[in-house]
């Protein structure tokens, strides 16, 4: 039973809905993925903030508060949710992703370690051209505009661009090692208490959570010596926690009782 | 999952790197041309450069412009795609009395600094054509002044006398750039199919240096 892949389907689909939503009624939502209103407070996307930080050279405060907010918000659970649960790309990218496989295109897996050069790239220019560059090119912003705006000239370029690669090439390639949203959430992901915990006395070494995790990196070391899955690199997409028959994975703000200290007896 | 020394692996991962550098390098080219014909911007953006810096592309100027004036730029437009811009000929800048464009802006790329239309500086209108003003032809036309809405003081009309007829008046628009704001209205209501009045980016000049008003000192 896909109980968690649901509920993230639903989270997922209501992005576009909040996007959509200024059309009726400005209260609920009105904005872009980069900056918007939610029932009245004000949140951002943080790396746009940081970046126009760089670009400016001083920190515009009611940006930065609204940064905050979010990334406060973000980091009690895990940043990281924001690619599987939020990210109008993700979902595209999961769609496509699925229609490779059914297709039988066989891809690679590149370095998860890309996309940090991809954000030193992007802070870099921003301070470097004065221009939050990112802002510019990304998929995601551009994807956010397309549902008030409707499709600009070049927008579906753009995401295509992003997206190309995924297909043909290398698996999740966006997601996994370039888009530099990821990258900036991953390190604060690395903070958060909110995690996938092994419970490795039930652990069969089955590898099924392995072979629908986006970055199964991750799920090495649990599978091998029981620990939990530290990474930021981990979405909390829930995916493992649903396929896996023995119910040894789960979601957990704390090391449970039954976390990395659990005997490997069944080994 | 492929072992991290395989050739196969490495191979692909320095294709990818370089594919990576290539783009980052268009990126930059791209976003270099930042100063090149910048188009009209919405009240308070100020010098395209400041505005370039801060405007992080949410759209939410342009969701709140009441007279739908403000665009966003398209993709082909590089570094400044979603950007927002005013085609004056389009839909010019009514100088809405609470600027709903300014109020919006989470990122201060609009200043909050415009509070009243004289505020506002998004460049200067200039007489372009004046073969084919329909005023200084000596036509009763003066729409371009009759809509300014810093009539009399951003516009105002110059009477002389027509020396083909010598018997009629020619009703001349006059810009004043020290008042103008740029808003664009007057190239809007232009009759002609090419405006003969438009508005020019960066003419707020000073001519100080050059000529001193009667009455000032030196």
């Amino acid at each position: 039973m896909k109980k968690w892949l649901l509920i993230r389907r639903l989270v997922q689909l209501s992005v576009p809905a909040l996007l959509l939503a200024p059309r009726w009624n400005e209260g609920v939502y009105f904005g872009n993925l980069s900056s918007g209103r939610l029932l009245g407070v004000e949140i951002a996307d943080p790396l746009s903030a940081l970046e126009l930080t760089l670009a400016a050279g001083a920190p515009y405060m009611p940006l930065v508060t609204a940064a905050l907010t979010i990334l406060a918000v973000y980091t009690v659970i895990n940043a990281r949710v924001f690619c599987s649960w939020i990210c109008p790309v993700g979902l595209m990218a999961e769609a496509l992703d699925s229609i490779r496989a059914r297709l039988g295109v066989k891809t690679v897996d590149t370095p998860l370690y890309y996309k940090y050069a991809t954000l030193a790239f992007a802070l870099g220019a921003s301070a470097f051209l004065s221009v939050p560059v990112f802002t510019s090119f990304s998929p995601i912003i551009t994807t956010g505009r397309f549902f008030y705006f409707g499709a600009a000239k070049g927008a579906v370029a753009i995401v295509a661009a992003a997206l190309l690669a995924d297909a043909f090439v290398a698996r999740r390639f966006w997601c996994r090692s370039i888009c530099p949203v990821g990258a900036f959430y991953a390190i604060f992901a690395r903070l958060a208490p909110m995690r996938i915990r092994m419970n490795h006395g039930r652990c069969t070494g089955c590898g099924k959570c392995s072979k629908v995790c986006v970055a199964p990196e991750v799920l090495e070391a649990p599978v091998k010596f029981g620990s939990d899955v530290k990474s930021g690199e981990c979405t909390l997409c829930m995916n493992c926690v649903d396929i896996c028959p023995e119910k040894a994975l789960s979601a957990r703000p704390f090391p449970g009782r039954s976390g990395a200290a659990a005997p490997l007896e069944q080994h | 999952m492929k072992e991290s020394g395989s050739r196969r692996y490495f191979i692909g991962g320095a294709a990818k790197a370089a594919a990576g550098i290539a783009v980052g390098a268009a990126v930059i080219n791209c976003a270099r041309q930042t100063n090149a014909a910048a188009p009209f911007r919405p009240p308070g953006a100020g010098d395209e450069a400041r505005f370039m810096s801060r405007c992080i592309r949410c759209g939410r100027c342009a969701a709140k412009c009441p007279y739908d004036s403000i665009h966003l730029l398209p993709a082909s437009a590089g570094v400044k795609a979603g950007t927002p811009a005013i085609e004056f000929r389009e839909k010019p800048c009514y100088l809405c009395a609470d600027f709903p464009c300014v109020a919006a802006c989470p990122s201060g790329a609009l200043s909050r600094d415009v509070k009243e239309p004289e505020d506002v500086y998004l460049g200067t209108a200039a007489i372009v054509d004046t073969d084919d003003c329909l005023a200084i032809n000596g036509l009763r036309c003066e729409i371009c002044y009759r809509e300014c809405p810093l009539i009399d003081k951003a516009m105002t009309i110059d009477v002389s006398l027509n020396k083909t007829t010598g018997a009629h008046a020619i009703f001349r628009p006059v810009v004043h750039k020290k008042h103008c704001v740029g808003c664009g209205l007057c190239e809007y209501v232009c009759p002609l199919d090419k405006p003969a009045i438009k508005v020019l980016p960066g003419m707020r000049g000073d001519s100080s240096a050059h000529y001193v008003e009667p009455g000032e000192e030196f």
